[in-house]
């Protein structure tokens, strides 16, 4: 490979080349195994975009086919650094204590006590990488403005992107924008996709953030056994 | 060419409509595969996604054609994994020599031999990813950019280099560090 060849490969994917020479390329990529390397090294990321997608549509079915993983798995996605799952598995640990305290004090559910939101992991390819680390990491600082504008900018190249405009919502939650929220929960809890039971959730969640609690309540009760958060949410039923 | 070649074109374009179809006739007898294996339901919706992504990747090969019922190779492919699963759960050496003599009399040879190329195409482009994930992040994007499509002077502005030569060195030399690390991992 030399520079004429990095030239060329350029030329090619952006269609440059017309077709005898474009051609010319793919019969070399048969017969030159180095080339072809490169040529497919060209490709990855474009194809990366297309798997990230591909991933995206098969979570939206696997909920009606495989009940039992499709509402409890956590999400299909490339882990990078297990580490800041680790730092806030720890967080949780003692924010989950503190909840603990808290309730034997009081003995009323609040929202702080349930509000243990998973950490963020999107698949960090594709031409919005950079926006999905950005929110990965704010999200996992509590920064939520940025988290959300972060959020916002993967939605624009990604508008079916249902984990993002899922996380979106709890940001907006955690504003104390709970109509809102309730905005982008709501049609995921009535969706088909993998999302919906911890959207149902979150719905309940906003109403006791709200200290809506009577609401709260038929919001809650609406969550069956055998779904995500019953456990939690009968707890929350019984301490209202 | 088989008749199922149409799923192939549905992967390629991601048509929500006709993979669904895939859901609705082959996963209930992937889950119950599994489950008369011992496994669960969430293990069987791991391979059969998995199994998906394979012939996904196999398809983005524009010359990729199925000669085989996709059925059949599905069906392959989550055998595979799941005897992979057993070998990773360490379990007795017998049941997983019994476990790969007993789907592999089950099908037809040439659903053998697309299953194996879909999954050494698999575990080519695993390879190739963990290297990608190995270069820097500034590398990352440079190539993510520029393989979208992004126009190289407006990749330039985006990642604050000065001039577009500059963009084009450091993608070489992105590259070339990019298939070292390809080429090392075995």
């Amino acid at each position: 490979m030399n520079e004429r060849d990095n030239t060329l490969l350029d030329n090619y994917f952006n269609g440059l080349l017309g077709s005898k020479d474009a051609l010319a390329v793919e019969v070399r990529a048969l017969s030159e195994p180095e080339f072809s390397l490169r040529k497919e090294m060209e490709a990855f990321p474009r194809k990366e975009a297309k798997r990230e997608a591909f991933i995206a549509t098969l979570r939206n079915m696997e909920g009606e086919y495989f009940q039992e993983k499709g509402t409890q798995s956590p999400p299909l996605t490339v882990v990078r650094n297990n580490m800041p799952r680790w730092i806030a598995l720890a967080a949780s640990v003692t924010l989950i204590a503190a909840a603990v305290w808290f309730f034997n004090q009081n003995g009323t559910p609040v929202y702080e006590q349930y509000a243990q939101h998973t950490p963020l992991s999107l698949t960090v390819m594709g031409n919005t990488a950079k926006a999905k680390t950005d929110a990965e990491t704010a999200f996992g600082q509590k920064d939520y403005a940025r988290a959300l504008a972060a959020l916002d900018q993967v939605l624009v190249a990604e508008p079916d992107n249902i984990k993002a405009t899922f996380y979106r919502g709890i940001c907006i939650l955690e504003f104390g924008r709970g109509s809102e929220a309730r905005a982008v929960f709501e049609p995921l809890a009535a969706g088909r996709s993998a999302l919906r039971e911890d959207a149902a959730w979150y719905v309940g969640l906003s109403y006791l953030k709200e200290k809506d609690l009577e609401v709260c309540k038929v919001a809650l009760g609406k969550i069956g056994p055998g779904e995500a958060h019953y456990k939690e949410a009968q707890k929350i039923l019984k301490g209202l | 060419m088989h008749a199922d070649q149409r799923y192939i074109e549905a992967f390629r374009s991601n048509d929500e409509r006709v993979i669904r179809e895939l859901y609705k006739q082959h996963s209930s007898q992937v889950i119950r595969w599994v489950v008369s294996r011992g496994g669960a339901s969430a293990d069987a919706q791991d391979i059969f996604q998995e199994a998906l992504v394979a012939i996904f990747e196999k398809a983005q090969n524009a010359d990729f054609v199925l000669t085989c019922p996709i059925g059949a190779l599905i069906h392959v492919i989550c055998s595979r994994k799941w005897v992979d699963r057993i070998r990773q759960k360490s379990r007795d050496v017998g049941v997983r020599k019994g476990e790969e003599l007993r789907y592999e009399s089950e099908v037809e040879g040439d659903v053998l031999i697309e299953a194996e190329e879909v999954l050494a195409e698999q575990a080519r482009q695993v390879r190739m990813r963990q290297a990608f994930q190995q270069i820097s992040e500034l590398c990352q994007r440079l190539l993510t950019l520029l393989s979208n499509g992004m126009k190289a002077p407006e990749a330039a502005v985006q990642l604050q280099m000065n001039r577009v030569d500059t963009l084009y060195r450091r993608k070489n030399a992105c590259t070339e560090r990019w298939r070292e690390v390809y080429q090392g991992i075995r």
